[in-house]
């Protein structure tokens, strides 16, 4: 390793600390003072103008390096010449915030180091093409990075948070003075048999119009409808079908009475299009060679279906149907107007009368914060609602993942 | 004993009748939310398009919360869109395929955590984070609503990406990288603009999510109905059309129900028209691949 | 055919998890002679309610009250269309509405204050009375800063309830307002609150059962929502809070009015901050 990639690296190291003393200042809200920005900045031009003068650069070398430079630049005349105050009071620009210069700091340093660790690679590939690539691929790992903080940030709070209040009490016993001590034992059961009543209705719908989608349609007026129709459906905005649930189910089958049923049949036309897309996924998975054969032997078009396409795409139509139903345990909106009640409706026992469900009751611990103790109740539930979406979601991945590549 | 073809041709038409629910489905929510609209479209008409909202005077104007839903999906577009663009790049073209297999869940279970989750955390956290750090009047802000529905349409559009640029045919890079392109030039003059129907769909579904999104943002946007002045001032309150059809349906009565499924409409009409035009999109994707291969 | 084994084997494992599914769900049916009783309404007696609802639930094996928020005009639109037993409301009914109930049957639960609550902040800076015009110097968006009235140099984040809801009717009529320029509005009360207190500069307005802690409740013209005050008729924001019927109670419906009527009923009314009605 020669002295030209040892400085290099050092630039990339010295900006990698900028860019996350940047973001941890950032997130933590740190008073970041105007000094350590200055400080940054002076480093790694340093640094730059070193490995200028190793690489006895030409003109042309120097283009990408000088970028920095004029950044750098532009960033301090523009930190000196708005001469930020304490709080950048944008309100008089009709604008409600009040901004502290530390935001400005934290964010600059953010992104000075980001970009001067991004143009460190080319002189560490001697501003060889190579140079180009890797900064623009360490570019496309830092988006990665940034795409996956919110899971993380997510998670780590509601298990941080949450874990404290999943107790035996808390699993297994109804509601108490409103959230403040018991638990979510029938809203855990109402979560269960809402998606256990959609299954049974959106199973037979879903795979029955992917069965038409992938084996009986021929290209057409028809098929075409019906495609737009599933697009479309997959598209809907979930309060638009709790108001339609509202509407018809609610109003017009069961006479104003919020149910079980209105609610599955609500999530139902929720997951019906990713049912169907999935399971037509897996039914044109299966090779035409085996329908052939099984045309030839004599079979009918729907022996052939139901004896050698079926199975073998059944495990494809289960992830898509798993799938479907985590979306639906986890929905709030379309079951708000059509099946839930903060408490009192107990165990679900018929399809008719109203339940309590995981979603809606983290809603209304959610409301009650602050006026009654359900802090730690709400955190837990909204752990749990995790637990049972992703734990829905990861066996759905494992089927896939077990059963892919048959063919 | 019926005959196998007449046996099969009543299956034939089993399927094709299942197959149409969907179709009727979509059909039914139009006509059920425009029966309980009517009312509401009869009397005030295209007062309904004004700005001015007040109950207590029988105004409904819908455009406060039709501008929030059009500003928070933008702007979480412009959160979304890099991020997810560079990840859905990152994913398809460069990580390693054992990367790959162990990122892509991750993908997945953010686009599987609930949005009333969502919600939760961007109501509880980030609203008193955003009010301590810029200083605003109080917690509730459209920059609240854009940051979380920026995080919710990232996977949408990171895997929707993924999948157009997994979809561009191999012989095209190969080509390019015969001539002797690197790789990254390949990527950037090859691969995104093969793709790049595709990409548009997916940025055009995750605005779909970010306008449907109700719950997340219900809780954070203050459902003020009022447009922000100057209009870009996104550290003020405001309300969208979902979190106005979900924190006002709670307590309406009367007229307002009907005003509520006028909103609910115009929600519906907005994203079916993008479904539309992002699956018009995509489906140009697969022609022009499949041609070639 | 190792495959199709093997998705068969799914079939028979997804119908068995059905089957134990659906028996684990007819288990919980047992309770099939239970009275069911639906309250709904305002969510400032839902405390009420609902408190009753879990001792009353408790000591009556056969009946089951469930009790729902959704506003006081939803409570008496429920009433009318027979979706609920009991419609909760905390403003008067309508004459509008009362036409459409023939046998309507009122009563008076318990009275309420509607309190102005502040953020700890600006209560702690002195802020802890506010005379009538104020207020509506504040909501009609006049009054900005609470600088203007003695308060720290900060903007006012004004929050109110749903225009939809009967508090927002009964604030708005007592306080001759017809437009508000508040910055956030919310569905409840605790959501009121909740804004209030994570904002360090708010006001808003919530039933007295929601005030204390860290949203403390100022006084008005002088005057504390105090149960006394209250009770005395000095306070000059109060208002009934009703259960509405659609004709006289019978069975199960009696017994719960009647136990929210009973002395008991009215201790939890008290229990919960509000004033009982008798």
């Amino acid at each position: 390793m020669n002295i030209r990639k040892l400085i290099s690296l050092w630039i990339f190291t010295v900006s990698t600390v900028v860019a996350i003393l940047g973001f941890w200042a950032l997130a933590t809200r740190m008073d970041v003072e105007y000094w350590m920005f200055f400080v940054a900045l002076t480093l790694i031009s340093a640094s730059y103008y070193l490995s200028g003068i190793y690489h006895h650069m030409t003109e042309k070398d120097m283009n990408g390096v000088f970028m920095l430079f004029y950044a750098s630049i532009v960033l301090m005349v523009a930190a000196f010449s708005f001469y930020l105050p304490e709080i950048l009071d944008m309100r008089q620009w009709e604008i409600n915030a009040r901004i502290p210069n530390f935001f400005f700091y934290s964010l600059f340093m953010l992104f000075l180091g980001i970009f001067s660790s991004y143009l460190s690679f080319r002189p560490f590939y001697n501003f060889k093409k190579e140079g180009a690539q890797m900064g623009a691929y360490y570019m496309l790992y830092i988006t990665m990075i940034f795409t996956l903080i919110p899971l993380f940030v997510i998670l780590f709070n509601i298990v941080y948070r949450g874990a404290g209040g999943i107790t035996w009490e808390f699993l297994t016993e109804d509601i108490i003075s409103m959230g403040e001590r018991g638990g979510v034992y029938p809203a855990i059961l109402g979560t269960l048999a809402l998606i256990l009543v959609t299954a049974v209705i959106v199973l037979p719908l879903g795979v029955g119009t992917a069965i038409y989608l992938a084996e009986y349609a021929r290209k057409g007026l028809a098929v075409r409808v019906i495609r737009t129709a599933v697009n479309i459906l997959q598209g809907t905005p979930s309060i638009v079908h709790g108001l339609f649930g509202y509407a018809f189910f609610v109003l017009i089958l069961f006479d104003g009475q919020k149910c079980l049923l209105a609610g599955a049949l609500t999530l139902a036309i929720l997951t019906l299009p990713i049912v169907i897309r999935s399971a037509e996924e897996a039914l044109n998975a299966v090779p035409g060679d085996l329908r052939d054969a099984s045309l030839a032997l004599g079979a009918s078009k729907w022996q052939t279906i139901k004896k050698v396409v079926l199975p073998p795409s059944l495990p494809g139509i289960l992830t898509g149907t798993v799938l479907g139903l985590g979306r639906a345990a986890g929905e709030t909106a379309p079951i708000m107007f059509t099946a839930v009640y903060f408490s009192g409706a107990g165990t679900p026992s018929s399809l008719l009368r109203p339940i309590q469900a995981l979603p809606y009751h983290l809603l209304s611990l959610y409301r009650l914060i602050g006026y009654r103790d359900v802090d730690l109740q709400a955190w837990a539930t909204a752990l749990l609602l995790l637990i049972i979406v992703l734990g829905v979601n990861v066996s759905a991945i494992i089927i896939r993942e077990k059963y892919r590549q048959r063919f | 004993m019926i005959s196998r073809r007449a046996k099969d041709k009543m299956v034939h038409y089993t399927f094709f009748g299942i197959a149409t629910v969907s179709v009727l489905i979509i059909f039914f929510i139009f006509i059920f939310l425009f029966v309980e609209a009517y009312p509401a479209i009869q009397r005030f008409g295209s007062e309904l398009l004004s700005r001015d909202w007040n109950v207590a005077r029988n105004q409904f104007g819908l455009l406060p919360a039709i501008f929030g839903s059009v500003l928070v999906a933008v702007g979480a577009l412009v959160v979304a869109v890099p991020l997810g663009l560079g990840a859905a790049i990152y994913l398809s073209e460069i990580a390693p395929n054992r990367i790959r297999v162990l990122l892509k869940p991750f993908i997945e279970l953010l686009a599987g955590i609930p949005s009333i989750v969502y919600g939760f955390i961007g109501a509880i956290l980030l609203g008193r984070f955003l009010y301590d750090t810029f200083g605003m009047r109080g917690t509730n802000s459209f920059l609240a609503g854009i940051l979380v529905l920026g995080v919710m349409a990232l996977p949408i559009i990171v895997s929707m990406s993924d999948d157009s640029l997994k979809a561009v045919p191999k012989d095209l890079k190969d080509a390019s990288l015969a001539l002797g392109a690197t790789k990254w030039q390949t990527i950037r003059k090859v691969t995104i603009p093969a793709a790049i129907s595709g990409i548009s769909s997916a940025v055009i579904m995750g605005m779909g999510r970010a306008i449907g999104e109700t719950m997340a943002v219900m809780l954070i946007i203050g459902s003020v109905m009022r447009i922000p002045v100057p209009f870009f001032d996104i550290f003020e309150s405001g309300n969208t059309l979902t979190a106005l059809i979900a924190v006002q349906m709670g307590e309406a009565h009367g007229i307002i129900i009907n005003v509520l499924f006028t909103a609910g409409i115009m929600l519906f009409t907005i994203v079916a028209v993008m479904s539309i035009i992002s699956d018009i999109l995509q489906k140009r994707t697969t022609d022009k691949f499949e041609g070639k291969r | 055919m190792k495959m199709q084994k093997k998705s068969k084997m799914m079939v028979i494992g997804m119908i068995g998890i059905l089957l134990v599914a659906s028996v684990l769900m007819a288990g919980c049916t047992e309770d099939d002679g239970v009275n069911e009783v639906t309250v709904t309404g305002s969510s400032t007696n839902l405390p009420i309610a609902q408190m009753c609802a879990e001792e009353f639930n408790s000591e009556h094996d056969n009946i089951r009250v469930s009790v729902s928020g959704g506003g006081s005009g939803y409570g008496i639109s429920a009433i009318i269309e027979g979706t609920a037993d009991i419609g909760m409301s905390s403003r008067d009914i309508r004459q509008s509405e009362r036409d459409q109930i023939p046998d309507l049957v009122e009563y008076t639960i318990g009275i309420d204050g509607l309190a102005i609550i502040v953020s700890k902040p600006v209560y702690n800076a002195g802020i802890t009375g506010l005379t009538t015009q104020q207020v509506i110097d504040i909501y009609s968006g006049q009054t900005n800063n609470w600088n203007e009235i003695g308060g720290p140099d900060e903007d006012i984040y004004v929050v109110e309830r749903a225009e939809t809801s009967g508090t927002y009717g009964s604030f708005m009529d007592m306080m001759g307002l017809e437009e508000t320029a508040a910055h956030s509005t919310q569905l409840e009360n605790s959501d009121v609150r909740r804004t209030v207190t994570t904002s360090d500069y708010a006001i808003g307005y919530v039933g007295m059962a929601y005030t204390g802690g860290d949203a403390p409740a100022v006084s008005l013209d002088g005057v504390e929502p105090t149960v006394a005050n209250v009770q005395a008729g000095h306070y000059s924001l109060q208002r009934n809070l009703y259960f509405y019927l659609n004709g006289e109670p019978t069975g199960a419906v009696k017994e719960y009015v009647d136990f929210v009527m009973s002395s008991r009923g009215q201790e939890i009314v008290a229990e919960v901050g509000f004033i009982p009605a008798h």
